[in-house]
């Protein structure tokens, strides 16, 4: 993280970059590196358990789960480029703070890890030999004992349909209430209930006219300042727009029954580039009535050409509706990214296409239930947060940057272990429970320890944070328990021969182009 | 000229893979490693697991069954494909009699090419028949009248 940090500081300098890419960084950078470290120390460890001395298993070790490491990290980095399509610095730096994050954490991976292991030496070798052999694990012996995650691929593969339908319900369930998602902005209210700016905007809401406090900046260019008519023109215009109360400019402080004549105060309308309103609202700033006035406010013209309505309501609202406009190209730009790497990695169109619509489902099943928490309000007793009825819109698309990294991470552990017994089987059934015995403990072991970092992160008294700490902790779990261990086996069962099937052109494509993890061969010489 | 179609040109001269186009031996050549061993080197040992096929394009190496010299290979003659077929140990032991050039297949990629490229597994069965026949092992259709 040190280092994603160096570099986050010096592309600063640069360009900007939101403070909440520090957010990112930490938890993807986390993350990222205990599934590669874990990965890389696992396959160390079996290389030494065959009997290979430290720098032969080192180099072992690199050529394959080195190998995976690679391919992960660049699938995780070119997805995470899709958010440069957000004209929103916030979200830009999600994009480059993820990148960097990915191949600091890789890199570190790749070579500061092998430095420590090759220091530490042979005393990492298991004491007891790993349970599956490296090599052919299909030709593993009945009596070998089968990992819990071969066993419950196997109880899986009993019950396909039914696992796959339970899995799906669950899934399902979660995230219903995702369809009644109403993205807004964080205000007060994520504070801590006896933190100062908090209780100052709880009195004022309580206690006075909220409105006040978040006047309507109206700007309009080229205006005469003292063109007093014009100014009483567009004043009643703006007057007439249900939920406005008040109109202060050059002229005074208009009602539309009376107006208080101007004063020094009245001066700071005034420029030579032209005049602007401040519009008081009727409406609190988190009622959803004001993106209304917002809306008539730009339609009403008046006698000008142009008017531009800005502030911090307005720019709120403005946030929002480009946000949620451009995550459809988002995702379809991380969606397709996903599908050709994947699909270079399986040779499958259907694993690559699971694979995206598996992401996807975990995901919105982890936003179905935030919304029914942080949203909603359910649980906010116990988690300790006043919901707000809006759920922060920037906060599912960081959180959609570290699960979907961290999923994704899954995926190319399990399916290229799947993929690879097929190749050596011609199984479906045996590379399904090979595939899962031989990832299952790697990625549990993985989501587990994330969930004890994010579930820490989510005891925040800022309930954004706590939101993040609370959704990313689901979305390892979900994926790791529901998705990977039972929705994974079973839809693979389910698909059969079909989830190797690829026309013929594309099958010899990937087998020019695609990306094979193979042992390295040892040719005497 | 790059190494992967000088590797698949060279290939062409390999009855193992005469039937497949140039297409494919470049897909093959792909996912092929280049050995160079020296001579009196052990490539294959009976009793072992086997985890590759061998090509030998240069050089020659001697087949011992129970230390004794059962054949000698040359270039274009192949050998370990029958413990990949079936997961038994090495039947021989084969060693380089001169300096060689050999192309390694694994297992994995193996398999995945008998199943991606047909020709190659039409042409691996067809030399595997001929050799069963040739070991007096079947009796052929001629000789059970059909």
């Amino acid at each position: 993280m040190l280092g994603t940090f160096a570099v986050l500081s010096l592309l600063a300098v640069l360009i900007e970059v939101s403070i909440f890419a520090v957010n990112l960084t930490t938890a993807l950078g986390l993350g990222l590196a205990i599934d590669y470290s874990l990965l890389i120390v696992a396959r160390y460890r079996e290389e030494l358990a065959a009997d290979r001395t430290v720098e032969h298993a080192l180099r072992r070790t690199l050529q394959t789960a080195g190998r995976t490491v690679v391919f992960s990290a660049a699938t995780v980095a070119a997805s995470l480029v899709a958010l440069v399509v957000f004209p929103v610095v916030y979200l830009r730096s999600f994009a480059y703070a993820g990148v960097i994050v990915v191949t600091v954490a890789a890199a570190s991976a790749l070579v500061v890890l092998p430095a420590l292991l090759a220091w530490i030496g042979p005393r990492l070798a298991p004491r007891t030999p790993p349970r599956l052999p490296t090599t052919a694990p299909a030709t593993a012996s009945a009596t070998d004992p089968e990992p819990f995650w071969g066993r419950q691929a196997r109880r899986v593969l009993r019950r396909p349909a039914l696992w796959a339908i339970g899995s799906a319900v669950v899934l399902a369930a979660l995230a219903i209430p995702f369809a009644g998602v109403d993205p807004g902005r964080v205000d007060d209210r994520a504070l801590p209930a006896d933190a100062s700016a908090r209780r100052a905007t709880d009195d004022l809401r309580e206690h006075f006219s909220f409105g006040e406090a978040n006047p309507i900046a109206v700007f309009a260019p080229g205006a005469d300042p003292d063109d007093v008519d014009t100014l009483v023109s567009y004043e009643q215009a703006v007057l007439a727009i249900p939920g406005v109360v008040r109109v202060d400019s050059t002229i005074g402080f208009t009602r539309s029954d009376s107006r208080v004549p101007p004063r020094a105060y009245n001066e700071r309308f005034r420029s030579d580039v032209g005049t602007w309103f401040s519009v008081v609202s009727w409406y609190d700033p988190d009622d959803p009535r004001v993106d209304d006035v917002v809306a008539a406010l730009r339609a009403t013209t008046g006698p000008y050409d142009e008017v531009l309505v800005g502030g911090p309501l307005a720019v709120i609202g403005d946030t929002v509706d480009v946000v949620v406009g451009r995550v459809p190209l988002a995702l379809a730009i991380v969606a397709a990214i996903t599908f050709t790497l994947l699909f270079l990695l399986t040779g499958s169109p259907l694993l690559a296409l699971k694979a995206v619509v598996l992401n996807v489902a975990s995901l919105t099943a982890t936003f179905g239930a935030l919304v029914w928490v942080f949203q909603d309000g359910h649980l906010s007793d116990l988690l300790g947060f006043t919901p707000t009825g809006e759920v922060d819109v920037f906060t599912p698309i960081l959180m959609f940057c570290i699960a979907f990294g961290l999923s994704m991470d899954y995926e190319v552990f399990v399916l290229a272990r799947v993929k690879e017994e097929y190749d050596l089987t011609g199984s479906n059934r045996l590379a399904i429970v090979n595939g899962l015995a031989r990832t299952g403990g790697l990625v549990t072991a993985a989501a587990v320890v994330l969930t004890i970092v994010f579930v820490a992160i989510a005891t925040s008294g800022v309930a954004v944070v706590k939101m993040l700490g609370a959704g990313l902790a689901l979305a390892v779990l979900i994926d790791a328990f529901v998705v990977r261990a039972t929705l994974t086996p079973a839809l693979l069962a389910l698909a059969g021969p079909l989830n190797w099937w690829a026309p013929r052109s594309l099958r010899r494509f990937h087998l020019r182009w695609g990306v094979w993890e193979t042992d390295p061969l040892e040719v005497p010489s | 000229m790059n190494q992967r179609k000088q590797l698949a040109n060279r290939l062409l001269d390999v009855s193992l893979f005469s039937r497949c186009d140039p297409r494919d031996l470049r897909i093959v050549a792909r996912h092929t490693t280049i050995a160079e061993p020296a001579a009196e080197v052990k490539l294959v040992t009976q009793g072992q697991a086997g985890d590759a096929l061998f090509v030998l394009l240069d050089g020659s190496a001697r087949v011992e069954r129970d230390e004794v010299v059962v054949a000698e290979l040359g270039p274009g003659d192949y050998f370990g494909e029958l413990a990949l077929l079936d997961p038994a140990p090495r039947a021989a032991t084969v060693t380089t009699t001169a300096p060689s050039v050999v192309a390694v297949l694994d297992l994995r990629m193996f398999r995945v090419l008998l199943r991606d490229v047909p020709p190659l597994s039409a042409e691996l069965l067809a030399q595997l028949a001929r050799r069963v026949r040739d070991a007096g092992a079947v009796p052929t259709s001629a000789e059970v009248g059909f």
